[in-house]
C-alpha cells in the first residue's frame, strides 16, 4: 500500500493533468449523471489529445497543415463520438415506448435499455479482464488499483454518456425540461473542446516536436 | 548526381547550438556519423527527418535529396526517407501490426505483406502492443516498417546498441544490400566506432565545445587516418616530437603514446628511428581528440 501511494505522489509530480484526468474520471462513478457527463467530456478530450501525440507524426509525408488538421480532428473526434452517442441513446429511449418495440419493463426501464447496459457491463468486464491479463504479466502489485484508475473510468464514463441521457429523455433533444440541462452540457464541453483545439492549433502549427527531444538534448548538453 | 546535400545547417535547439553543418552524399555510400554524447547528432538527423523545424533566429541551411527541396517539396522529400531510431517514435498505444496499416499508408509502394514478413522474421509479434517490446524489439520493428517501402535515404540513428550479435551482423548485411544497387543511401549515426569504420565509405564528424556542436570533420575514413599517426614511445624519447604536430596524448603502463597530425599526411623528416609508429584506429583518433584539447 504504501509503495502504490509513493507511485502515485510521483504520477502527480510528474504528470498532474494525466493524473487529475484519471482522479476526475473515478469521481464519476460517486458524482450525479449529469456532471459526471460534463466531466467525462472534458477529461477525456484533454487526456486524448495528449495521448497519441507521436514524433513519426513528423516524418510522415505530410504538409503542415495536413499535419495539423489530422491533429485537429483527433482531438474533435472524442468529443463528436461522445456527443452522437448521446444524441442516438436520446432517439433510442424516445423511440422505446413505441408497440413495435420491445415494451417489457424491469425495474421500472424499458427491457432494451437494461439490455443495452449490460452489454456496456460486458465491455467493461472485457476490458477489465484484458487489462488485469496485460497487469498480470508485470510487478505484483500493479493490481486493482492502478487498473481501476486508468481504464474502468473510461468505459463508465462512456456508459454513462450512453444511459445517463437515455434514462431520462423520452422527448426529442432541445424542447423543453430535462433535455436544457443536458444541452448546456454539451455545449459547454463544445466550447471547451474548441478552446482547446484552438491552443493546440497554435502551439503545434510552427514548433515541430520538440517536447521530449528538446529535455533529451538538454540532459546532455548539461552531462 | 549526389544523393543528398546538407549545406551550412545551423539549428538552435534551448541552449544547444549545431553549427554550420555541411556535407553530402553519393548514391550507394554510407555515411558514418560519430560525435560525443551532446555534440548535436540528434539535431541533425531530426532537422533531416523533420521533426525539428529551422524555425529559430539563429536557423539556417538548405537540405536536399536530389532535386527535392526539404520545405519546398516537403512530401515528395519525406516519402523518400526511411528511419530506425533509438528513440521509438511510433506511439505506444498500438501494435507494430496496426502501425504499418496507419502510417504505411502515407509512403507510396509501401508492401503491407512485406511488412508483416519482416514482423515475422525478425519474431516481432504483431498484436502485441508495442509498450511490451524490448528495445531490441522496438529496434527491429522500426527496421521492419523502413524495409516495407523504397526510400533513398536511409537514417539510422544508433540502432544496434541494443541489437543482439547475431542480429547485428544481419542488420550490416542488410544495410549493405540497400545500397548495394547504388540507389539509395544510408547515414548510420553509431557509438560502435570500430563496427562503423568497416561497414562506412565516409565519417562525419561532430565536435562539441560547451553548448555548440560543429563539423570537426567530413570525408573519407582512410583520408582522415591518412592525416594522423600514433607513437609510441618512451616519455623522454617523445621529447623530440614537434608540439605543433602533437593533437593527443594517453599515457600507458610504462610509456606514452601520442597522436600526430599533419594535414597533408606527409610525416617524413618528423619520425625517428626508434619510434613505434602506425596508422590510428577511428576509435583511437577520436578518443584522442575528445579526451584532450587540441593545442
Amino acid at each position: 500500500m504504501r509503495e502504490y501511494f509513493r507511485q502515485e505522489k510521483i504520477s502527480f509530480r510528474f504528470m498532474p493533468v494525466f493524473y487529475l484526468t484519471r482522479l476526475l474520471f473515478v469521481a464519476l462513478i460517486i458524482l450525479q449523471p449529469a456532471v459526471q457527463f460534463f466531466i467525462m467530456m472534458v477529461a477525456a478530450t484533454f487526456s486524448y489529445g495528449f495521448r497519441y501525440e507521436a514524433e513519426v507524426e513528423w516524418f510522415i509525408p505530410l504538409t503542415d497543415e495536413e499535419i495539423k488538421r489530422n491533429k485537429l480532428t483527433r482531438c474533435n473526434f472524442i468529443w463528436l463520438r461522445y456527443f452522437l452517442t448521446g444524441v442516438a441513446s436520446i432517439a433510442l429511449a424516445f423511440f422505446v415506448p413505441n408497440p413495435v418495440v420491445m415494451r417489457g419493463r424491469l425495474f421500472d426501464r424499458p427491457l432494451i435499455l437494461a439490455a443495452f447496459f449490460i452489454l456496456q457491463m460486458l465491455v467493461i468486464y472485457g476490458a477489465l479482464l484484458e487489462k488485469a491479463t496485460e497487469y498480470g504479466k508485470e510487478k505484483k502489485k500493479k493490481g486493482f488499483f492502478r487498473l481501476f484508475s486508468e481504464w474502468v473510468p473510461t468505459v463508465v464514463g462512456f456508459t454513462y454518456g450512453f444511459a445517463g441521457l437515455a434514462f431520462r429523455k423520452r422527448e426529442p433533444f432541445f424542447t423543453g425540461g430535462g433535455s436544457w440541462l443536458h444541452a448546456g452540457i454539451l455545449l459547454a464541453c463544445a466550447v471547451i473542446c474548441l478552446i482547446r483545439c484552438m491552443k493546440i492549433y497554435k502551439s503545434w502549427s510552427i514548433k515541430g516536436f520538440r517536447i521530449e527531444s528538446e529535455k533529451k538534448e538538454k540532459q546532455e548538453v548539461r552531462t | 548526381m549526389e544523393l543528398f546535400r546538407c549545406e551550412h545547417l545551423t539549428k538552435k535547439i534551448g541552449d544547444f547550438l549545431l553549427a554550420d553543418v555541411d556535407f553530402s552524399l553519393e548514391p550507394g555510400n554510407i555515411l558514418g556519423l560519430i560525435g560525443v554524447n551532446g555534440c548535436g547528432k540528434t539535431t541533425l538527423l531530426r532537422s533531416i527527418l523533420g521533426s525539428y523545424r529551422l524555425d529559430q533566429a539563429e536557423d539556417r541551411g538548405e537540405l536536399m535529396l536530389g532535386n527535392l527541396h526539404f520545405q519546398k517539396d516537403v512530401k515528395a522529400y519525406k516519402e523518400k526517407l526511411a528511419y530506425v531510431l533509438a528513440s521509438n517514435p511510433f506511439s505506444e498505444f498500438m501494435h507494430p501490426g496496426e502501425l504499418g496499416e496507419r502510417y504505411g499508408y502515407f509512403y507510396p509502394g509501401f508492401d503491407q505483406k512485406k511488412y508483416k514478413q519482416k514482423l515475422k522474421e525478425f519474431e516481432i509479434a504483431p498484436k502485441k502492443m508495442i509498450t511490451e517490446l524490448s528495445k531490441g524489439q522496438l529496434l527491429r520493428m522500426q527496421l521492419a516498417f523502413a524495409l516495407s517501402y523504397p526510400a533513398k535515404l536511409y537514417v539510422f540513428d544508433e540502432p544496434v546498441g541494443n541489437l543482439d550479435v547475431e542480429f547485428r551482423d544481419a542488420f550490416y548485411d542488410t544495410m549493405r544490400q540497400l545500397v548495394a544497387g547504388e540507389e539509395s543511401s544510408i547515414i548510420l549515426s553509431s557509438h560502435l566506432v570500430t563496427e562503423l569504420e568497416r561497414v562506412a565509405d565516409s565519417v562525419l564528424w561532430l565536435g562539441k565545445a560547451k553548448n555548440a556542436g560543429f563539423e570537426r570533420y567530413f570525408g573519407t575514413i582512410d583520408d582522415l587516418k591518412n592525416s594522423y599517426r600514433l607513437v609510441s614511445a618512451e616519455d623522454e624519447d617523445g621529447a623530440g616530437i614537434p608540439k605543433k604536430l602533437i593533437w593527443g596524448r594517453r599515457i600507458r603502463e610504462n610509456h606514452k603514446e601520442w597522436l600526430l597530425y599533419r594535414e597533408d599526411g606527409d610525416f617524413h623528416g618528423v619520425l625517428q628511428d626508434g619510434w613505434d609508429v602506425r596508422f590510428p584506429d577511428l576509435q583511437e583518433i577520436i578518443y584522442f581528440l575528445e579526451k584532450e584539447e587540441t593545442p
